[in-house]
């Protein structure tokens, strides 16, 4: 079956209150999944919910065509592993052998790792990356390279889902694409499936095959990013955030007023940037306003009844701009 | 270890060559009946049981520091033993003993209940401890431990006012902590007692690397936390108690020695670490032990005077360089 995870009305909280009700889900084998939702939807009980550490309301939650909760543990280990936020602080663990307490499902009482073990370990380090780290000590590791080592290490469960919690939160921008076009890589290469909750909307609607989208309030809905974006929920869902989802430029507006309005004449990267640049400084690019900025090779002038100008940057040109769209703000 | 074994035996108010000593050992005879005596009735017992006892604090002292996920756990650090003598306290009370000698006049009975007695102490402390390690950082479980260990001691001195002043007095000598207050009867107690114990703490090598991780992980890893854990506990108890009982508090062997092997070893790997632990433990207590009784010294130094000029240093060491600790973080 290639259904790897499927519940249907599941119930989702704890006892005396619901997080969400009657969700229905499946998880295709090979696809990479990611979780959104604004905070305190119910992602990490959800999240936990599925991968056993808390049992569901209602309904149940079936890996590989059996109920979560009447596996045996060894078993469970086997079929699933999860990163979690846990800071772990294994002391003197080198990367490899951390990796290797991956195996632990599999080996006997002391915990030899056979031949075959150490294959399976050198290849989750490999699959992830990580094979410049395994001699070195967790302890010194970068945020960003712990990540992989962890990743490595669920791997190394050769389990038939992975299931990873917020595991590119704290990391920089580069670190968080190389976390995920490496999950991408797992699951379209290797056939991995994995489900991943995260707070990196941009990076989620990128990289995802899947989108499952956990509303305030317990609304849920799957579905490609795309599909979502284009059928509103995805603005839906976190307009409550004070965010704006704007499915035009597929990115969230920053500004949550409406600031004054203004109006871009020009083409190419430099308009697009300029449009930024107004978005940044809390105005709202129209087609038509009293407001122009018009693009001219290398300058940039402001035209408009109060003043006109001309500023070599934007950096210039937002410093003019500063200056009046303070002063009709004070006279409102 | 042989080497120390042998001066263990054969140094002491008395001094004995090597050449008889293994002569007594393996033929059983000697020139001189006194040696004879010295060796089998007194330093004999004494080394045994101090190859036991020291093994059996170190890995009590290895087992707390992986459970409590803190590089300063230590059975006597952490009022563990205060709870086991509170245990043994209780017994002698209630037992009324009231022959001339505290230790010796112990028969096999009174000696296993001294020991469950100590264990069972040792579980309620170590039961406080756990509540309390959720909730705080490693330092101020050590704090918890340190005022556990003090409400156990006056609760001790509760305890000891209904008994008579020499009761007391043998009370407060087995205090202090030494590993020749033993019996032979004792003895055979105690060893099979810290074998098995130690032969458990060697099955969990592989549940405690995955402790290692935290409990979420090593959850997801399809270990049983709770069972690991109470086993753990048991273990400590047992091994703990045993000691505990027939040796008095024996100060800071559990940390030093953990943090020795790991030192030594550059892991943390418990496969490694508990054999190491176990050897370490059973010589570095030889050599306290040797110390405490080098002719010179006299019976003026006590077991954990010895320990504590050890001991009390690393701890400090741990906890001045917390910030990049390695060995085992909080």
């Amino acid at each position: 079956m290639s259904n790897i995870l499927a519940a249907a009305s599941l119930s989702i909280g704890y006892p005396g209150k619901t997080v969400a009700a009657d969700l229905k889900l499946t998880l295709t084998r090979g696809r990479l999944v990611c979780l959104l939702g604004p905070n305190g939807a119910g992602k990490s009980t959800l999240m936990r919910t599925l991968c056993a550490m808390q049992p569901p309301i209602s309904g149940q939650v079936l890996l590989d065509g059996m109920d979560i909760h009447s596996i045996s543990p060894r078993e469970l280990a086997r079929l699933l592993s999860v990163v979690l936020t846990d800071r772990i602080q294994v002391g003197l663990l080198s990367a490899y052998e951390l990796v290797s307490l991956g195996r632990y499902p599999y080996t006997g009482w002391s915990g030899r790792l056979s031949p075959d073990d150490h294959r399976i370990i050198r290849e989750s380090i490999e699959a992830t990356g990580a094979t410049d780290l395994a001699s070195r000590p967790v302890d010194e590791l970068s945020d960003g390279e712990r990540q992989k080592v962890l990743m490595a290490r669920a791997l190394a469960q050769q389990p038939k889902l992975l299931i990873l919690d917020e595991v590119t939160a704290f990391l920089d921008l580069p670190r968080r694409v190389d976390i995920m076009r490496t999950l991408r890589s797992l699951a379209h290469q290797r056939g991995a499936t994995i489900l991943l909750s995260t707070h990196d909307l941009d990076l989620a609607l990128r990289t995802a095959d899947e989108i499952w989208l956990l509303e305030k309030g317990g609304a849920f809905h799957t579905g490609a990013p795309e599909d979502l974006i284009l059928d509103g929920h995805f603005a839906a869902a976190f307009r409550s955030e004070g965010i704006e989802f704007n499915a035009e430029q597929g990115h969230f507006d920053m500004h949550g007023e409406r600031g004054m309005q203004v109006s871009v004449h020009g083409d190419g990267l430099a308009a697009k940037w300029t449009c930024r640049a107004m978005e940044r400084l809390g105005m709202t690019v129209v087609s038509q306003s009293p407001l122009r900025i018009v693009l001219e090779p290398g300058s940039w002038r402001i035209e408009s009844i109060a003043s006109t100008g001309t500023y070599p940057s934007i950096a210039a040109l937002a410093e003019a701009l500063r200056g009046q769209t303070t002063s009709p703000r004070k006279e409102q | 270890m042989l080497v120390l074994l042998l001066l263990e035996l054969a140094v002491g108010a008395v001094s004995i060559p090597f050449f008889d000593v293994v002569r007594i050992l393996f033929t059983g005879e000697s020139e001189r009946s006194t040696w004879l005596q010295i060796v089998q009735q007194f330093r004999l017992i004494r080394t045994l049981n101090a190859l036991f006892s020291g093994a059996a604090i170190a890995v009590c002292g290895l087992l707390l520091q992986t459970l409590f996920r803190n590089p300063l756990a230590d059975p006597y650090v952490l009022g563990v033993m205060d709870g086991a003598r509170l245990g043994v306290a209780v017994v002698v009370v209630i037992s009324g003993a009231a022959s001339n000698t505290f230790f010796a006049k112990f028969a096999f009975l009174g000696d296993l209940s001294q020991v469950a007695a100590a264990a069972l102490g040792s579980v309620l402390s170590m039961a406080v401890l756990l509540w309390i390690a959720h909730r705080v950082s490693t330092v101020t479980l050590l704090i918890s431990g340190l005022m556990l260990g003090y409400l156990c001691q006056g609760l001790i001195s509760v305890v000891l006012h209904f008994t008579d002043e020499y009761q007391a007095a043998a009370f407060s000598a087995w205090n202090d902590g030494s590993y020749a207050g033993i019996t032979r009867g004792q003895l055979s107690l105690l060893i099979p007692l810290t074998v098995l114990g130690l032969a458990s703490a060697l099955l969990l090598v592989k549940p405690l690397n995955a402790l290692l991780m935290g409990e979420r992980y090593a959850q997801t890893l399809g270990l049983p936390v709770f069972r690991a854990r109470m086993v753990t506990f048991g273990i400590v108890a047992a091994l703990g108690g045993t000691v505990t009982a027939f040796c008095g508090p024996i100060a800071f062997l559990g940390i030093i020695v953990a943090h020795l092997a790991r030192a030594i070893f550059q892991t943390s790997d418990h496969r490694v670490l508990m054999p190491a632990v176990i050897l370490l433990g059973s010589v570095l207590a030889l050599g306290a032990d040797l110390i405490t009784h080098l002719p010179w010294a006299k019976h003026f130094l006590h077991m954990n005077a010895v320990n504590g000029l050890i001991g009390a240093p690393i701890v400090l060491w741990v906890l001045l360089r917390q910030k990049h600790m390695r060995g085992l973080a909080q």
